[in-house]
């Protein structure tokens, strides 16, 4: 049989990664492009500019800032919204508009997920750069003393954990619709560690991991807001320890997406 | 002529839904049809073989590859789905960028590429910027045509693509598809608009619950050496024309419907033989001559089932 089957010819247009990756940018780009997109982001960081302004106050101003970036921003606001942000952006490419039309041309699965990861997370960096800019604006404002000095590792923290949420919220889009129930139970028994479980793991937390990064930080700028029973990891440490969790999550996102059968836009009865 | 796409024992099942069922066929180069109701097993065929779907048994192969994701059989096909859905919040030319460059193209050369698929399937350039979700259904169509071509592939398949077209987008659709077949390209096609598939396709497969059936090559040549056994002629007086056929011992019977006489042969062959004698010298002016049944049609009712 397979005899009269002609032997396969070169195709006239040859792959090549570093196009591909243009154009999932491209795609992936547009989102955060549209009017509607930037509306929404100008009335959250209202709100955030707001909120801050409001929360910080002349005396103590350094206590409060810091309090509202470390519990609020670094560990609530960042984490949630790199994690949905991404799964709800996979999903969306999941969907037959996109199925259809990316998946049957010639791109890895394995690439195409490395290259949607990164181009989802530079669009998210910006975004949250854009934010940590309103909240530092504000600060100054609120004349928060020890700004300048806390900026690079907040700033620093923050790349690191949008790097490490877009991960998780990419793997977790990608095996499951369903993705914030998923995210949900992760936060309550790693993160918060609710109920203390006997495996620790609220000790390999990230956001647990950061603030530990930015604690000798923190002393020197609030020492109210100390908190001396944290364990304090490296730097080093930190950044290894988050960046084996994104490799980790972005490779078993590779690994499931290039088995995952893609159903597209019609049932699979048709 | 060699294959191809070949399939062998292919059966594809989602869970106890049946998808495809133990086919065995081979598709040439060129214009093939794929016809066969809705759940036939189409859609999952073109899942097969763009490689979205793994076969839950047999072999399938395309160019002589496995089209599992395979890059090497996708750099040379394209695929056009019968969904409506596009992205929303792009436009049309950036999203065949776009799709280009994923493709392989550089950005220089995708726009190029873009607006020449563009124009060639007939889209004014007043829409190429607009929103693919703006844009209209057959407008959609056809840049959903052009997103195939922008890598120049081998093997182009197409579900359902003349869906929301008007006779003359369908016509215009059938002429790039035809002018893709004379450039050496391949193209499988599905549709429910026989008469179009029937004016397009050289060779069809049929499908009807997950099984081929029969090879529609067969059935529609068989449709074709016979003459259709029924004619709607529309003209001036469709009851002189009546009689003057009688009167030629033509007819097996006839229904008049105000200006269309749609008649049954008793031997067709002897009217075709001479229908223009016939037809002048009945002196009734005729407009339009149609067969009542497209011959498509006609060998599907006629395939037995398995």
């Amino acid at each position: 049989m397979s005899s009269s089957i002609s032997l396969p010819a070169v195709p006239r247009v040859t792959p090549s990664p570093w196009n591909a990756f243009g154009g999932i940018w491209r795609l992936t780009a547009r989102r955060f492009t549209t009017r509607n997109y930037w509306i929404g982001v100008a009335v959250l960081l209202s709100i955030l500019a707001l909120f801050t302004g409001a929360v910080v106050r002349r005396e103590d101003g350094a206590t409060q800032f810091f309090s509202l970036a470390k519990v609020v921003y670094l560990t609530i606001i960042l984490p949630l919204t790199a994690f949905v942000f991404t799964a709800a952006a996979i999903r969306d490419d999941l969907k037959p508009s996109s199925v259809d039309y990316v998946f049957t041309r010639p791109i890895r699965r394995t690439a195409f997920v490395l290259f949607k990861y990164l181009s989802q997370m530079i669009c998210l960096q910006i975004d949250f750069l854009l934010a940590f800019t309103i909240l530092f604006c504000t600060g100054i404002y609120r004349h928060v003393p020890g700004l300048f000095e806390a900026a690079p590792i907040l700033l620093f923290a923050q790349v690191l954990l949008v790097m490490a949420f877009s991960a998780f919220g990419f793997f977790c889009g990608v095996i499951t619709s369903r993705y914030m129930v998923v995210g949900l139970i992760y936060a309550a028994v790693v993160e918060v560690g609710v109920g203390q479980l006997p495996t620790q793991l609220s000790k390999i937390a990230m956001t647990r991991q950061i603030l530990g990064m930015i604690e000798p930080t923190m002393s020197r700028v609030a020492p109210r807001l100390s908190n001396h029973a944290a364990e304090v990891p490296g730097i080093l440490a930190t950044v290894g320890l988050l960046c084996a969790f994104t490799l980790a999550m972005i490779s078993l996102a590779a690994l499931f997406f290039s088995h995952q059968e893609l159903a597209g836009g019609k049932s699979p009865q048709s | 002529m060699k294959a191809i796409i070949e399939g062998e024992n292919l059966s594809r099942f989602y869970g106890m839904i049946l998808g495809l069922n133990n086919v065995n066929f081979t598709i040439k180069p060129g214009i093939t049809g794929v016809v066969g109701p809705n759940g036939a097993g189409k859609t999952t065929l073109f899942r097969l073989l763009t490689g979205q779907s793994k076969p839950s048994s047999g072999t399938l192969k395309v160019f002589g590859l496995n089209p599992w994701n395979n890059p090497a059989v996708q750099a040379r096909l394209a695929y056009c789905p019968e969904s409506e859905a596009v992205p929303a919040d792009i436009g049309a030319s950036d999203w065949l960028i776009a799709l280009g460059m994923i493709s392989g193209l550089s950005a220089a050369t995708a726009k190029g590429r873009a607006l020449l698929n563009l124009e060639r399937v007939k889209l004014p350039s007043a829409h190429w910027k607009k929103r693919l979700t703006a844009l209209s259904k057959g407008m959609r169509q056809r840049v959903k045509l052009a997103q195939c071509l922008l890598h120049e592939p081998d093997l182009i398949i197409l579900d359902e693509p003349m869906n929301g077209l008007d006779p003359m987008g369908r016509e215009e659709f059938g002429n790039v598809l035809r002018a893709l077949a004379n450039e050496g390209r391949s193209i499988v096609i599905s549709s429910h608009i026989l008469d179009d598939l029937e004016a397009l396709c050289a060779e069809f497969l049929l499908l009807r619950w997950g099984r081929i059936p029969h090879s529609l090559n067969e059935g529609t040549r068989e449709a074709r050496a016979r003459w259709p056994d029924s004619t709607s002629i529309r003209c001036e007086s469709p009851e002189k024309l009546a009689r003057y056929l009688f009167d030629q011992h033509l007819l097996r019977g006839c229904d008049i419907a105000t200006d269309t006489l749609h008649v049954r042969w008793s031997e067709p062959e002897r009217f075709y033989g001479k229908f223009h004698h016939y037809l002048l010298e009945s002196g009734v002016r005729i407009f339009e001559v149609q067969n009542t049944a497209s011959l498509l049609e006609k060998a599907i009712d006629t395939v037995p089932n398995q």
